[in-house]
């Protein structure tokens, strides 16, 4: 089938929707495409569909078929959420999401968002120029989050970023070459290597905890999962650094392409910052991932109807999130910026559902608070027409490189 | 007393409710968060604040009159 080690679709089923490239959402809505053998699914009420039943009527496609000693190796340990199932899952997975909610990721803004963005603001705020891909956006998630588990880091000590960078990109690798042996083994090398990197704090926080994540994965873990221990701790602490990475920087540089490359908008946002940067950050996500594929899949436990159409037991459904984020049967206007949508989070972006992303709260911050000072500080910030423009690639989402890049800039 | 509601436009299906407090939520057949009960005591409090909470949407609304809860 056209699953996925990770959970993502298939080369196979990937190349398939690629060459279909639907710019709107097709009639019907939830169609059979024999080269992939999957049901593509488009529209917005149909994604919703599938993802508020996960779990029930649905599941991750085929985890079994992945190595899981490889998969296991590669994430740091066995009990990664994103393999769990059942109410192992329900249980980690909420847990998790009370790491980030509103009033931790407000406390979370003041201790450690802030600081960093006025840090790595401070670095180039003196030359009148700067590419705010590398020297804004990609610096951001790692160090919050490093600065929330509580790893002993300067924010300045690039040279630990880009080497944590390093190994996730190894580790990220297999997911672009399920059947290559050679990217597993450098994966599982970076896993390890990123291991060693990380379990000095994490042995240290159970001796003596302190005022961050790891302390409190230690202290709450064991009420929360059977036999929780070292491994869990790790398992969990590389998972919070995979997934505030990579997303952070997509969706910060994409917010900026949409503002430089659309003075109305950042005009628009100004009008009223403190009501309108968090819709705008909400319409730059669901916009951000229109115009690329972004393919999740599921497979039917049992017979059910998407939409209307007849699905079997065992089929496979790949949805097509960018289409869902602007079917405009659910979204007037769905090209366009809006400010004032009536639910302006209920895009797929975080996905939805059981499995939706944990650390939503966190990455909506980030985004808006660094908004926030690089315009507040810089209110001359505009693309500098004399560089290479900004350029991104047609697929991606989730772990995916798919932001606009680069970001030349002036101020 | 203590009031509940769900906007079921807003709800995703996260069932992050459901699991907080499977005394008070539920599952309709359709996927969307739904209340179990509709009256609520001062000791419900505190989990349906926690599930108020969790949910990413901001779905659930909890709100509590002059008197508290039943």
């Amino acid at each position: 089938m056209g699953e996925h080690p990770h959970g993502g679709v298939s080369a196979k089923v990937l190349a398939a929707v690629s060459r279909f490239q639907p710019q709107t959402v097709p009639s019907p809505a939830v169609l059979w495409m024999e080269e992939a053998e999957a049901w593509l699914v488009t529209s917005y009420e149909a994604i919703h569909y599938v993802l508020r039943n996960d779990e029930r009527l649905f599941r991750l496609a085929h985890p079994e078929a992945a190595p899981a000693q490889a998969v296991a190796a590669l994430r740091g340990g066995k009990r990664t959420h994103r393999l769990l199932r059942g109410d192992e899952h329900e249980r980690i997975h909420r847990w998790y999401m009370k790491w980030f909610l509103p009033h931790e990721v407000e406390r979370y803004a003041d201790l450690y968002i802030r600081p960093e963005v006025e840090l790595i603001i401070d670095r180039f705020a003196q030359h009148g120029r700067a590419e705010l891909c590398h020297q804004f956006c990609e610096p951001l998630g790692p160090r919050v989050i490093a600065a929330v588990l509580g790893l002993p880091v300067r924010s300045d000590n690039d040279a630990y970023f880009q080497q944590a960078q390093g190994y996730n990109d190894a580790i990220l690798a297999w997911n672009g070459a399920p059947e290559n042996r050679e990217v597993l083994a450098a994966g599982i090398t970076a896993s390890h290597a990123l291991n060693e990197m990380l379990l000095p704090t994490i042995r240290a926080r159970k001796a003596e905890p302190r005022a961050d994540l790891i302390s409190r994965m230690w202290a709450e873990g064991p009420s929360i999962v059977d036999g929780w221990g070292e491994e869990d701790v790790l398992v969990a602490t590389r998972e919070m650094i995979l997934g505030a990475s990579g997303t952070t920087r997509e969706a910060l540089a994409n917010a900026l392409h949409l503002l430089l490359t659309d003075r109305n908008v950042l005009e628009a946002v100004l009008r009223d910052p403190a009501a309108n940067w968090p819709n705008f950050v909400e319409e730059s996500l669901r916009l951000q991932d229109s115009r690329i594929i972004v393919a999740i899949p599921r497979v039917a436990n049992e017979d059910v109807q998407i939409a209307g159409v007849p699905v079997k037991r065992d089929d496979l459904v790949v949805m097509l999130t960018d289409l869902g984020n602007v079917d405009e049967r659910h979204y007037a206007d769905p090209t366009v910026v809006h400010l004032s949508r009536r639910s302006p989070k209920d895009h797929f972006v975080f996905g939805a559902g059981p499995r939706a992303c944990i650390g939503a709260n966190l990455g909506r911050r980030q985004v808006r608070t660094a908004l926030e000072l690089v315009f507040g500080r810089l209110p001359r910030l505009a693309l500098d027409s004399t560089a290479e423009p900004p350029f991104r690639s047609g697929v991606g989402g989730g772990f995916g490189k798919s932001s606009y890049a680069p970001l030349h800039v002036t101020f | 007393m203590i009031r509940v509601s769900i906007d079921q436009d807003a709800c995703m299906g996260n069932q992050l409710c459901v699991g907080e407090a499977p005394d008070i939520f539920e599952l309709d057949s359709g996927g969307h968060a739904r209340l179990r009960a509709l009256h609520f005591t001062d000791a419900d409090l505190a989990t349906l604040r926690s599930a108020e909470a969790l949910c990413p949407m901001g779905a659930i609304v909890v709100s509590v009159d002059a008197g508290g809860g039943r």
